[in-house]
């Protein structure tokens, strides 16, 4: 009996203690989202008239919407392959017994702290066409100024160029908590089986990685889809001819430019939904590979 | 036991004090008031005291930032029904705001207001939106052409008589274009070519009513930039554009403003009478001048009228408070005081007409220009067809491709301006069927 009041008395202050969690997830995710959906489904904001799934469908309908989806999904995921990449590369150098390890960690890791906004004026400076550092460098080695930000060929990857500096360090982080945790034993049996260093990498390493390197790289993806709005405000303004038409940035203009709020809402849903099946779909390989 | 008294004594204490802060807080009358930063002149401030003394309010100055980011926070506010009692806004917005029932109808007190009749008449008119007056008109600036004087005489040309129509303009933008020291890179500019964030709102604008475009068809119904003139104009532009410094497309807005204000390599810009008081104070010796915007061949002066409106909030909790204070901001000696510090122009008679103002470097110059200006492209666009949202896109967005392709891909004008009214009436008819 007393055994069973004392697990009553756990169960009443778990999910008491929750409750303040609860409310605040409710109160800031789950009604914006109900409510925002509600939005979606009216013809204005004043929500007077609701006129169903109208906005999803014009939003298909529109070359503006799938413009910014390619363009975003091209933007995460050639940023998310670099830095997966070089912040592997990287966190495999700091990880060895090298002078000033501990300086150079910090050094890479920086980046990350930078304010978004002060990153993308920083850059937008150095990527300036005639007068920016990049194309002042580039001349010693007579390469011709490069319009970073001029060309619509061009300014996306410089987005990713800026978005791959900022956040390198960070997953170099990552991925050296998760070297760090592959027990010793594996590569001493390894070099005992005459695996040289790439084997070893290949092999040994990036498999017992991979949880990691899954949640790094969706991560990354997440945080491009949705917090590289910052940038494209600073930089490009989504510029030129509509390059750098982020996803995030769509959903600003819409809602604030144009104040049409059942339309930025219908945006905001549909990237959701979109994030949450590709969520869903890369847990399962995960899950599978595993 | 003594010490648990004497903390519960404290806490006690501690909120009866808060109690009588709240109280008094809640008894002080506030009148809430968003500007911005650089608009909140001394003489402004002034007023404020008076009236805060006059009306026992506690006036709370809040500066917006660039108008851009004041949107986020304006358009946030209108939607959760907390908004200021008095906000300068964007011209184009006065017309939104009043469509969406934001901006408070203000035609009876302007009706009643005197000094109404002192405003320049397109001035008057612009905060309006069909038969209602929605705001007045704060500032009355103007797109207008800086030339460097010290240039133009370094380049053999008389700085007295400046290029008045775009051929002139091409002819001294091409002599004053030049590699000084013979390294093979361009030292000075001929023109400095806005970026796009100013082209939208200002220097673009203006070339276009220079160019004596019509904006709309016969009824007024749909855009029409496919025309003649506009071709012309695009075509000048990129002829322009070849022995001009062309800003960087997301340049800031003030981006060529402050090159030409160091009076190192630009010859000419397009700039706004505000920024004869900012020349002033950043590099006073600056021997520069003052024109018309360029027109083609036999077309009259024209350009476009600048300068953000002051509007009382429909939700606004002190609506008669705000329209007292704004009628004494209102007051043209403090107007007067505010052109002598800072530079500011406004669209009233009397203060055009005053001879301080008479006196001060340019004003005469000034005044003159004022006079061919009339609203831009953008907020005729709302102000004709409504429909905020789409025209505020085509005002913004279209006219921002367009002038990237004009400017920054070289595209033939021709199709530009053909795709872009093709681009604009496709929006507003679908808004229609809606």
């Amino acid at each position: 009996m007393k055994k069973y009041k004392h697990k009553q008395t756990k169960l009443i202050f778990t999910y008491t203690a929750l409750i303040p969690c609860l409310v605040v997830m409710g109160v800031f995710i789950y009604f914006p989202l109900i409510y925002g959906f509600r939005v979606s489904l009216a013809k204005d904001w004043s929500l007077n008239q609701f006129v169903g799934f109208s906005h999803y469908i014009k939003l298909v309908r529109s070359s503006e919407f799938w413009n910014s989806l390619k363009v975003t999904l091209v933007f995460c995921s050639a940023y998310t392959l670099i830095i997966n990449t070089l912040g592997l590369f990287l966190a495999i150098l700091v990880n060895k017994k090298i002078k000033f390890r501990n300086f150079f960690r910090a050094a890479l890791f920086s980046p990350y702290m930078i304010s978004m906004v002060a990153v993308g004026l920083i850059w937008q400076y150095m990527l300036n066409e005639k007068n920016g550092l990049i194309n002042y460098l580039l001349k010693f080695v007579r390469v011709p100024a490069i319009p970073w930000l001029a060309d619509s060929h061009i300014a996306l990857f410089s987005l990713v160029l800026i978005q791959s500096w900022t956040l390198t360090g960070y997953i170099m982080l990552l991925l050296l908590a998760g070297l760090q945790g592959i027990s010793k034993s594996y590569y001493e049996s390894a070099e005992i089986d005459g695996a040289g260093a790439s084997a070893k990498l290949l092999y040994i390493s990036i498999p017992l990685l991979r949880p990691t390197l899954f949640l790094s790289s969706l991560t990354g993806f997440i945080q491009g889809f949705v917090l590289s709005f910052a940038l494209v405000k600073v930089v490009t303004l989504g510029g030129p001819m509509h390059s750098t038409d982020i996803f995030s940035y769509f959903i600003y203009r819409t809602a604030f430019d144009y104040f049409d709020l059942p339309l930025a809402n219908a945006l905001s849903i549909l990237g959701l939904s979109f994030l949450a099946i590709l969520g869903i779909i890369l847990f399962k390989l995960q899950e599978r590979s595993a | 036991m003594k010490q648990r008294f004497i903390l519960l004594t404290v806490i006690t204490g501690l909120v009866v004090l808060m109690c009588q802060v709240s109280v008094v807080n809640a008894k002080t009358k506030k009148l809430k008031v968003w500007m911005q930063t650089q608009h909140y002149y001394e003489p402004w401030q002034e007023v404020v005291q008076e009236f805060e003394k006059d009306y026992g309010y506690k006036v709370e100055v809040e500066f917006l930032g660039a108008w851009a980011n004041a949107r986020i926070k304006i358009m946030s506010n209108f939607a959760a029904g907390t908004p200021p009692d008095v906000m300068e806004v964007r011209p184009s917005w006065t017309a939104e705001f009043g469509i969406r029932g934001f901006a408070k109808d203000l035609t009876e007190e302007i009706s009643q207001w005197p000094a109404a009749k002192d405003f320049f008449e397109k001035a008057l008119e612009e905060p309006k939106y069909g038969e209602k007056f929605y705001g007045i008109k704060a500032f009355g600036t103007a797109e207008m052409m800086f030339y460097n004087k010290s240039i133009f005489r370094g380049a053999g040309l008389d700085p007295e008589n400046p290029p008045t129509t775009w051929d002139e303009t091409l002819k001294v933008a091409k002599t004053l274009t030049c590699d000084l020291n013979g390294d093979g890179v361009l030292d000075r500019y001929g023109w400095g070519i806005a970026p796009k964030k100013w082209a939208q709102t200002a220097s673009f604008m203006s070339w276009l009513a220079a160019s004596g475009t019509p904006f709309f068809n016969e009824e007024r119904t749909l855009v029409n930039l496919d025309t003649q003139q506009a071709i012309a104009l695009g075509r000048f532009l990129q002829d322009l554009k070849e022995v001009s410094y062309v800003a960087e497309s997301s340049a800031p807005a003030d981006a060529m403003r402050k090159r030409f204000a160091t009076g190192e390599d630009l010859g000419m810009i397009s700039g706004i009478t505000v920024d004869v008081g900012n020349i002033r104070r950043v590099n006073p010796d600056l021997d520069y001048g003052i024109s018309y915007m360029p027109v083609p061949e036999g077309q009259d002066y024209c350009t476009s009228l600048h300068g953000p409106h002051f509007i009382i909030p429909a939700d606004a909790e002190n609506p008669e408070a705000g329209w007292e204070l704004l009628k004494r901001f209102e007051n043209v000696e403090k107007l007067v005081e505010i052109t002598k510090q800072y530079g500011m122009t406004f669209p009233r008679k009397s203060w055009a007409q005053n001879p301080e103002v008479q006196k001060l470097p340019m004003m005469q110059k000034l005044s003159s220009i004022l006079e061919t200006a009339s609203s831009y492209f953008g907020l005729q666009l709302i102000k004709e067809l409504g429909m905020p949202s789409v025209t505020g896109k085509i005002g913004k967005e279209l006219i921002y491709d367009l002038y990237e392709k004009i400017i920054y891909q070289n595209e033939d004008p021709t199709q530009a301006f053909k795709e872009f009214t093709e681009e604009a009436n496709k929006l507003i008819q679908e808004e229609r069927g809606r």
